[in-house]
């Protein structure tokens, strides 16, 4: 939906075209690339150092920001819910070090690096605090990763939150950014949105978050989390072109599903679900049961990741057979520009890179 | 209410705490919270916001010496909030709105074609801002400096005491005071602490008349 300015919030029209990403939660395996990517290009600016539009955690897990599953928004049978703030803290601070004591000082093994928040306290949390601690008892201990970015929904709550109406959701393609002109820093699309997506600038005292990377995007070239990932978990276009790998997984297949869905945000992210490790019984013998309870990922994907599984484990059958699946052809991803929906644009010219280069 | 002509110079008025103000005819204001219901169409979030609006009561003192207005507002803070030292934090705030249509109300800060304006202090700003707004949700904030608007704020003994000075003459897309006509005048407070910002606030209601004298 798109918000005319001045109009109202009953005025809103649907996006013609919706970009969307799809990630296999089979592939990601915590590198963390996408997040270096994002946050080298958009927030090492003033005011930012503590925001990581693209994440990722451990699930099971608090999340990023922390406990965002806990801080309310959303809507619940088309009602607004009220959320609450995150804090620094909750979004994994900016540590810095005390790197010229260890290095410089002649200290030797007396001094160690040290963490201090940016307002100088010792650390209670920070960003993957909990990393693979996972869920589970030794030997069936399961932890998949999570990434995570602004969804780009189609009912964005942030966009019906803002009452300044500095949130827009482009009618070519599904983005929804924040005119950092207009925002007053209100922060109720924070409280608003259900993920969590959208962090406070408290130099510019506006609020901001993922852009999709569209200043790529309009040049042809996929956002750079999607663009970077090595262990090629991304799939990236237009939902309605029906060559792209978006499209097959999320609307042919159906085996793509957005996150908590019963936030009522329809949010333009989908995840190929995580195919569990197999536990082991009592004896430390094999099962062919899953070690990841089906529950849980029911209460992050909804009832649908059942069948989304089971088509899963039949398509891997079937390649395991030397029999053809397309289903697996598309995930396993031999040719790597296939993903991504005709944007396959270089963000560079070919050239000798003088040091320091943006991907 | 009352803007009362006197013969003290501006510039001694513009601090909050000066000995002037104690014997000044101060009117109170009781203050409630913005019911926000009415903003459905602007913020379907902000329509169920519910623990707004902690200021109860607030005092005012207008007065003008024929070239320039002062007006000083103060209210009960047990702590002020003057500095965004978490993302979750806000700042105390307080503005005057007058209306620049007859018709316009304060309620809804003015409707198209209904203009106000509002005098908007920041704790922690150096300069308030001048705001023109047609109803909520439409509000254009300038600097303050640009129509010379200026306020000083103390806090000091639990109180915030902020005074607003303005020439009575400015630009016709601003409110003007006329000695010896009236206007209308109402006010708005937001407890910092308390999370309060935008339509969360404590408003003294419609405008009521201010007479500036002549």
């Amino acid at each position: 939906m798109v918000y005319a300015p001045q109009g109202s919030k009953r005025d809103l029209v649907k996006a013609k075209r919706q970009l969307a990403t799809v990630i296999d939660l089979n592939k990601c395996m915590g590198c963390q690339t996408c997040v270096v990517a994002c946050k080298n290009l958009w927030t090492v600016r003033d005011g930012t150092d503590h925001m990581r539009w693209m994440n990722v955690t451990t699930y099971p897990g608090h999340g990023y920001p922390r406990d965002y599953e806990h801080k309310g928004g959303g809507f619940r049978d088309g009602e607004p819910q009220p959320g609450v703030l995150t804090t620094m803290s909750d979004c994994g601070d900016h540590f810095q070090f005390n790197h010229d004591e260890v290095l410089n000082q002649g200290k030797g093994n007396a001094a160690r690096f040290e963490p201090k928040t940016a307002s100088g306290e010792t650390p209670s949390w920070g960003y993957n605090w909990d990393e693979d601690r996972g869920g589970g008892e030794w030997p069936n201990g399961y932890r998949f990763y999570l990434p995570r970015m602004c969804y780009h929904c189609s009912n964005p709550p942030c966009l019906q939150a803002c009452p300044t109406n500095a949130i827009y959701k482009r009618e070519e393609d599904g983005i929804v950014l924040i005119d950092q002109e207009r925002c007053r820093g209100h922060r109720h699309c924070v409280e608003a949105c259900p993920y969590k997506a959208i962090y406070f600038n408290p130099v510019h005292e506006t609020s901001e978050k993922c852009i999709l990377c569209f200043p790529r995007v309009e040049k042809k070239i996929a956002p750079a989390c999607n663009r970077q990932c090595p262990g090629r978990t991304r799939a990236f276009g237009y939902l309605d072109d029906v060559e792209s790998q978006v499209h097959k997984l999320v609307r042919v297949w159906r085996v793509a599903l957005p996150l908590h869905p019963e936030y009522g945000t329809e949010p333009n992210v989908y995840y190929i679900p995580p195919w569990s490790p197999l536990a082991y019984d009592d004896e430390g013998k094999l099962t062919d049961q899953m070690r990841i309870p089906v529950s849980q990922l029911e209460e992050l994907f909804g009832p649908a990741v059942r069948q989304s599984l089971e088509l899963l484990g039949r398509e891997r059958a079937k390649k395991r057979k030397g029999e053809p699946s397309e289903l697996m052809d598309i995930l396993i991803s031999r040719v790597w520009e296939d993903r991504f929906g005709g944007f396959t644009e270089a963000p560079l010219e070919p050239h000798a890179a003088k040091g320091g280069h943006k991907s | 209410m009352k803007v009362v002509k006197v013969s003290t110079a501006a510039a001694a008025l513009s601090d909050p705490l000066s000995p002037y103000w104690s014997s000044a005819a101060k009117e109170r204001l009781s203050m409630m919270p913005t019911p926000l219901a009415m903003v459905d169409e602007v913020s379907p979030f902000l329509a169920i916001s519910n623990d707004h609006g902690s200021v109860e009561e607030a005092e005012v003192a207008a007065l003008h010496d024929g070239r320039t207005l002062t007006l000083r507002l103060s209210w009960a803070m047990p702590k002020a909030a003057d500095k965004i030292d978490d993302l979750d934090r806000f700042v105390d705030a307080a503005a005057v709105i007058f209306p620049l249509a007859r018709n316009a109300s304060a309620m809804t800060m003015g409707a198209k074609g209904q203009p106000t304006n509002a005098w908007y202090w920041k704790a922690g700003k150096p300069h308030p801002y001048d705001v023109i707004a047609e109803g909520f949700g439409s509000s254009q904030r300038h600097d303050g400096a640009t129509s010379s608007l200026s306020a000083r704020a103390i806090h000091a003994d639990g109180r915030w005491h902020v005074v607003f000075q303005r020439p009575l003459e400015t630009s016709r897309d601003r409110v003007r005071f006329v000695p010896g006509k009236k206007t209308g005048i109402a006010f708005a407070i937001w407890d910092g602490r308390n999370r309060e910002r935008s339509g969360r606030k404590s408003f003294s209601g419609e405008f009521i008349p201010l007479e500036i004298a002549g």
